[in-house]
């Protein structure tokens, strides 16, 4: 069962309560979106989405004209949040997985992750570099990819694996 | 017809035939209306720059008062306590810039020591956040300055909205009119799916757009469990 084929841990689920910690957040009712900046941390049990900025596009009133407040509407319960765009040293951590790039989006619809840019994937001493981590939130399943267009940015266009060996079993633990 | 010489213009003061008596007395009463007159004279000498000194005083009282006291404003009874004008029941009703009502009002109100608004003591105001959703704000203290209608609350503020936010903050500054609120001191936010704990708030385009800051911590609960409030952790101990 490969390394890294499942990224388990990042199941969003919906009956979990979502803490998210930042400096600052900005709400704009009128266009459904909210901003979270300065070391925006979001964690749902083990786990943990770290990040310079997040932005949190959610669903406003949907019975047409009636409008939620802002802060009833922002970021309401994860099944009123559309998309998630987190940029800036992302982290994504989950179990003994750790998953890092550039930036992250989450596409709550089709509970799909993809992190782009210096992607890295560890777990515990394996590592796994690339240019896209694709994960499938439902399942769990994760894609890694290198060749994404820009030439250098995924290397020569292969994926590169450490794998420690022994360590498979102490780091399932 | 003879024309009756004895037609004169009513205006012209009948020379009445008089005898000498008659002329003494029609002396002594010309001199005591003329001794009148000079009293009227001397009243009125002295009396009416007194009299425009009150008109003058009272048209600044008046002009004063009506620009500390914005005219949409209705009083249950106004009174002088120690030289200052204290309000009770004093009630502002207003549009802001959308036409949406606004209202404030007071238990009681003093004319601020600096003469720039009025002191106010058991405040609560209702603002229009959209057509369908109002936010009612209380606190026990607080100031109004009519000059730049703006209304800054200081003591045990409690916000809630109609559909069901509750805010908590320690300091709040209020422009109705302009459909905003900024908010100091430890904001606490509780909604049914949501609390969020920030340095400070502010609110405006009339809820449209907000701004926490210093520091934010936000706990969304997912929508199943918050109905049976049955989550152990402090948020459910902070919505009861």
């Amino acid at each position: 069962q490969g390394f890294g084929q499942n990224f388990g841990g990042l199941q969003v689920s919906g009956d979990q309560p979502i803490a998210i910690e930042s400096e600052a957040l900005d709400v704009d009712d009128a266009q459904a979106v909210a901003t979270f900046t300065g070391k925006v941390t979001v964690s749902q049990n083990e786990t943990q989405l770290v990040a310079d900025r997040l932005v949190v596009h959610y669903v406003r009133g949907a019975e047409g004209g009636a409008k939620p407040s802002a802060a009833s509407a922002a970021p309401g319960g994860s099944g009123q949040i559309e998309r998630l765009e987190a940029a800036g040293n992302v982290r994504v951590r989950a179990a003994d997985q750790l998953a890092s790039a550039d930036n992250a989006n989450f596409d709550m619809k089709s509970q799909v992750v993809v992190m782009n840019g210096n992607v890295v994937l560890t777990q515990g001493e394996n590592v796994a570099e690339g240019c896209r981590l694709t994960i499938k939130m439902d399942t769990g399943v994760a894609r890694l990819e290198s060749a994404c267009g820009g030439g250098n940015q995924g290397g020569n266009g292969r994926v590169k694996m450490v794998l420690t060996p022994g360590q498979g079993a102490a780091a399932r633990n | 017809m003879a024309l009756t010489s004895m037609q004169r213009p009513a205006a012209v003061p009948a020379v009445p035939t008089t005898t000498l008596g008659g002329e003494s007395t029609r002396l002594a009463r010309e001199f005591a209306r003329a001794r009148r007159h000079s009293r009227v004279v001397r009243l009125l000498k002295l009396g009416l720059p007194v009299f425009a000194a009150l008109i003058v005083l009272v048209g600044v009282g008046v002009t004063w008062l009506a620009r500390a006291m914005p005219e949409n404003l209705s009083l249950a009874s106004a009174g002088i306590e120690d030289g200052r004008i204290v309000m009770d029941g004093p009630r502002i009703d207003g549009f802001d810039k959308s036409n949406r009502p606004y209202s404030m009002s007071a238990e009681r109100a003093v004319q601020a020591i600096d003469g720039s608004g009025v002191d106010l003591e058991g405040v609560s105001a209702r603002l229009a956040v959209s057509n369908d959703l109002s936010v009612d704000i209380t606190a026990r203290g607080g100031h109004y300055d009519a000059g730049t209608e703006t209304l800054l609350l200081s003591d045990a503020i409690h916000v809630a909205t109609s559909d069901g936010m509750t805010i908590e903050l320690s300091r709040a500054t209020l422009r109705p009119a302009a459909g905003t609120l900024d908010g100091e001191g430890p904001v606490a936010i509780r909604t049914a799916t949501q609390s969020i704990d920030a340095g400070a708030v502010s609110v405006s385009e009339n809820g449209d757009r907000l701004r926490f800051s210093g520091g934010l911590k936000m706990i969304l609960q997912p929508r199943s469990t918050h109905a049976a409030g049955t989550s152990d952790d402090d948020l459910a101990s902070a919505q009861n």
